[in-house]
């Protein structure tokens, strides 16, 4: 199965500490209150029982592939500059 | 002077060459030669026809230039409205806009409708690309419903205003298909819509939807235009696989990644997530540990590699890359180990202690606090003298519930299971005694535990059940101390752990009855199959790497086998690829050959069964250079060896293998080798130089062109082509 890095879900990065894994897991569950959010809540929950249980991270090891997330600026489309060379080169739809 | 006769030429001749469409044989035959039997109009008419099929060829093709070319001499024999407006619409075509406006003014005034209405059109749509958006409203009137609206949109459309330019197009309906077709394409290029092809589209429409740019005219703008949306399909193929890489769609190549992304640290997580998956989605493990090791520096920065390198090594079964596993954790523990939780630096441990047993493992382990993991695996099983530091490890562990150490304890219960099944009837006495030490050293130290997590108790009572068992193999009479001090240390932990004696096992219960007895009751053994992954690590652990002696044993025994007529490949051969650089190995294969030969014993399965035995594959690109290097050095002192073995691994390489630049340079150093040491060139030599030149033919990588001249030169006059 796919998931999300569980280091990216708690918002950690960076040169943080193994300490760090649960201040940043109480800060992200304060704002993703399991009420409010439910789905964010159960990832963040998934996330540090990974990182902070023996077993559930043996065990996810095993059944889980953790993606980084991307940040890529990708250039505008060029596609509509394709239009342009109809002004460009000469040929016309009918036969002549 | 009198005027030199042009030769004859037969009209019969002229004919057939004119019906088989040579058309330029047929104007310069009539250039040069009297026509036998042709009369002037006759020979005329052929000239028209075959300068105008000429030029039509030529159009066709692409080549306006040419087309021009012909179109001008058609002209000088015979200036027709019909060949002017063939002009007028070259003109066009290679966008001399200007010339064409003037060039059209006659044509325009034709009496003949039809040459009238497509001069108008020709010149109508000349001064748009000239520029010129005015329209002449008088003439736009006289042309076809289709073609008014056609360059209304077309005004449109060259001014910026695509909506408006769509509405005419909607409007510009022609009668034929295909120009139904054209002018669908073309709002379709205008929409940026994708549609469906079809062959009779003209190649501009073609080439702006897919990138075809087959009959594309060839003229200096449209090559230009041609070389630009390339590389923009090139463009947006790599964007759209990006996307689906980002979207997690589907994996894509490195270097789409490195192309489209300049980012480094974007790149790098990129390919960390293409490596997910090529494992999630392709299940190619073997590509995906390819990328990961060739990837490996820019990779590490990531916490999360590490997993993911022991998730790629666990799913695929590759030896080769054991190699890199201690210097690349040594590396990301570096940068990494503030970061993780002490089970996680267990289970790396644990990995790659598996994986590799060197000083360099150990080294690794013990400088990020990894002792307790090397205690479990390794020191347990050895303990001689109970140590100060041996007791606090042992109590440390048990303090503390681990299940990673659970896991590596059971493998120590595991391993006296082996030792009882496997080993100790093999032993000399000197082995027995320092094993009954050494399992009375971890009774002490047990004995000493002063608190033992109540989770461990499992695992501890199955060592206490296997120790009993493996007990019986010593005699009672010799060795009750032993007895006993087992069975009041499982006394004690009954006592602690309040244990129902009744549930103990049969091995314990049988422990208890030879000390009642006063004799050991050795059960038949059965085989234990319980190979898991510690067994295995404790099982391998004296494995360790062989050094220079231990390849010389290996050599003389395998000597030996040869003299004496027995099977010389064993299992000692395997582990000589692991341990020795490639250049050592080769050097031993292609000594042990030589012996092979000089002792009568090669045939041809010889170096097939030797690679096997030796888990190697020259194919492989961690081979494939050094294997070329290594024969060469040896045919310095024994050409022939070198060359039977060279042959042997060339033919080896599976088919689909054979198009590829590295086994064509195989090949070409096989033949060279041949010739510089004037070897008989047989039919091994004709069959790779034969191969080379076949395979490059076809296949022409421009890496290897410089490589076939320089071969066919050497041997272009030895009768060998």
């Amino acid at each position: 199965m796919i998931k999300k890095s569980p280091y990216e879900i708690l918002g950690l990065e960076g040169d943080f500490e193994f300490k760090d894994i649960k201040k940043a897991y109480r800060r992200a569950i304060r704002e993703y209150s399991p009420d409010k959010h439910p789905e964010e809540f159960a990832l963040i929950s998934d996330a540090y029982d990974y990182l902070s249980n023996e077993e559930y991270f043996i065990k996810g090891n095993e059944d889980n592939r953790f993606v980084l997330g991307v940040s890529v600026q990708t250039e505008e489309s060029t596609k509509e500059n394709k239009s342009k060379y109809l002004k460009d080169i000469f040929e016309v739809p009918f036969k002549i | 002077m009198a005027k030199k006769k042009k030769k004859i030429f037969q009209k019969n001749q002229l004919l057939s060459l004119f019906q088989s469409k040579s058309y330029q044989k047929v104007i310069s035959k009539i250039k040069q030669f009297q026509i036998d039997g042709m009369s002037e109009e006759e020979l005329h008419k052929i000239r028209l026809t075959s300068y105008e099929k000429l030029a039509e060829a030529n159009f066709e093709s692409g080549d306006i230039n040419r087309a021009m070319r012909d179109i001008e001499s058609l002209l000088t024999l015979e200036n027709s409205e019909s060949y002017r407006l063939i002009k007028l619409k070259y003109l066009c075509y290679i966008e001399h806009f200007k010339d064409a406006i003037l060039f059209s003014q006659d044509l325009i005034n034709s009496k003949n409708l039809k040459i009238k209405k497509e001069a108008i059109f020709l010149y109508l749509l000349a001064n748009i690309y000239s520029g010129n958006y005015e329209i002449d409203e008088k003439k736009l009137k006289l042309l076809p419903v289709a073609r008014q609206n056609y360059i209304l949109a077309f005004i449109e459309f060259c001014k910026g205003k695509k909506e408006e330019a769509l509405i005419y197009f909607d409007k510009c309906n022609p009668r034929a298909k295909v120009e139904k077709e054209n002018i669908q394409a073309i709002k379709s290029i205008v929409l940026d819509q994708d549609i469906e092809l079809d062959k009779s589209l003209k190649p501009l429409y073609r080439f702006l939807i897919n990138g075809d740019d087959t009959n594309l005219q060839n003229t200096k703008n449209s090559r230009t235009i041609k070389k630009e949306v390339i590389s923009q399909f090139a463009k947006n193929n790599g964007k759209q696989k990006i996307e689906n890489l980002i979207a997690l769609k589907s994996s894509t190549t490195v270097k789409i990644i490195t192309d489209e992304i300049k980012d480094k640290e974007q790149q790098a997580r990129l390919i960390y997530n293409n490596i997910v998956l090529l494992i999630e989605k392709q299940r190619n493990l073997s590509e995906a540990l390819d990328l990961f090791i060739k990837n490996k520096s820019s990779l590490i920065q990531f916490v999360e590699s590490g997993f993911l390198f022991i998730q790629i090594k666990s799913l695929q079964n590759d030896s080769k890359s054991d190699k890199i596993i201690v210097n690349f954790f040594n590396n990301y523990l570096k940068l990494h180990h503030k970061k993780l939780s002490e089970f996680q630096l267990d289970f790396i441990f644990l990995f790659v202690l598996n994986t590799q047993k060197g000083e360099g493992t150990v080294k690794l382990i013990k400088e990020y606090g990894g002792e307790d993991i090397l205690f479990l695996i390794r020191d347990i099983t050895n303990i001689d003298k109970i140590e100060q530091s041996y007791q606090e490890i042992f109590n440390k562990i048990m303090k503390k519930y681990s299940f990673l150490k659970d896991t590596a304890l059971n493998g120590f219960a595991k391993y006296i299971n082996v030792v009882d099944a496997e080993y100790v009837d093999k032993m000399n006495t000197k082995e027995k005694e320092v094993l009954k030490v050494n399992l009375s050293q971890f009774l002490i130290l047990l004995e000493n535990c002063p608190k033992r997590h109540q989770k461990y108790q499992a695992t501890l009572l199955e060592i206490l059940s296997n120790i009993s068992k493996l007990i019986q193999n010593f005699e009672f009479s010799k060795n009750s101390e032993l007895y006993i001090q087992l069975s009041e240390v499982i006394n004690s932990f009954i006592e602690t752990n309040k244990i129902d004696k009744s549930n103990l096992s049969e091995e314990i219960k049988t422990l208890f009855t030879s000390i009642e007895k006063k004799k050991s009751i050795k059960k038949e053994k059965k085989s234990d199959n319980m190979f898991d992954m510690f067994k295995n690590l404790l099982e391998d652990y004296d494995d360790e790497f062989l050094d220079n002696e231990d390849l010389e044993r290996i050599k003389q025994e395998f000597i030996e086998a040869l003299k004496n007529n027995k099977n010389p490949f064993n299992d000692d051969l395997e582990n000589i690829e692991n341990s020795f650089s490639n250049d050592i190995v080769f050097e031993f294969m292609l000594d042990l050959t030589a012996k092979a030969i000089e002792y009568n014993r090669y045939n041809d399965d010889f170096i097939r069964d030797f690679l096997e035995y030796m888990y190697l594959t020259p194919e492989e690109s961690y081979y494939r250079d050094d294997l070329v290097v290594s024969v060469k050095d040896y045919a310095k002192r024994d050409v022939g060896t070198a060359l039977i073995f060279f042959y042997d691994c060339i033919v080896l390489v599976p088919m689909h293998q054979r198009e590829t630049v590295w086994y064509l340079k195989w090949l070409e150093a096989y033949v060279y080798l041949v010739d510089d040491y004037d070897q008989e060139k047989n039919r091994a030599f004709k069959g790779c130089l034969h191969n080379f030149i076949e395979v490059q033919q076809k296949k022409r990588f421009k890496s290897l062109n410089g490589r076939f001249k320089k071969l066919i030169e050497r041997f272009k006059d030895k009768g060998l082509f």
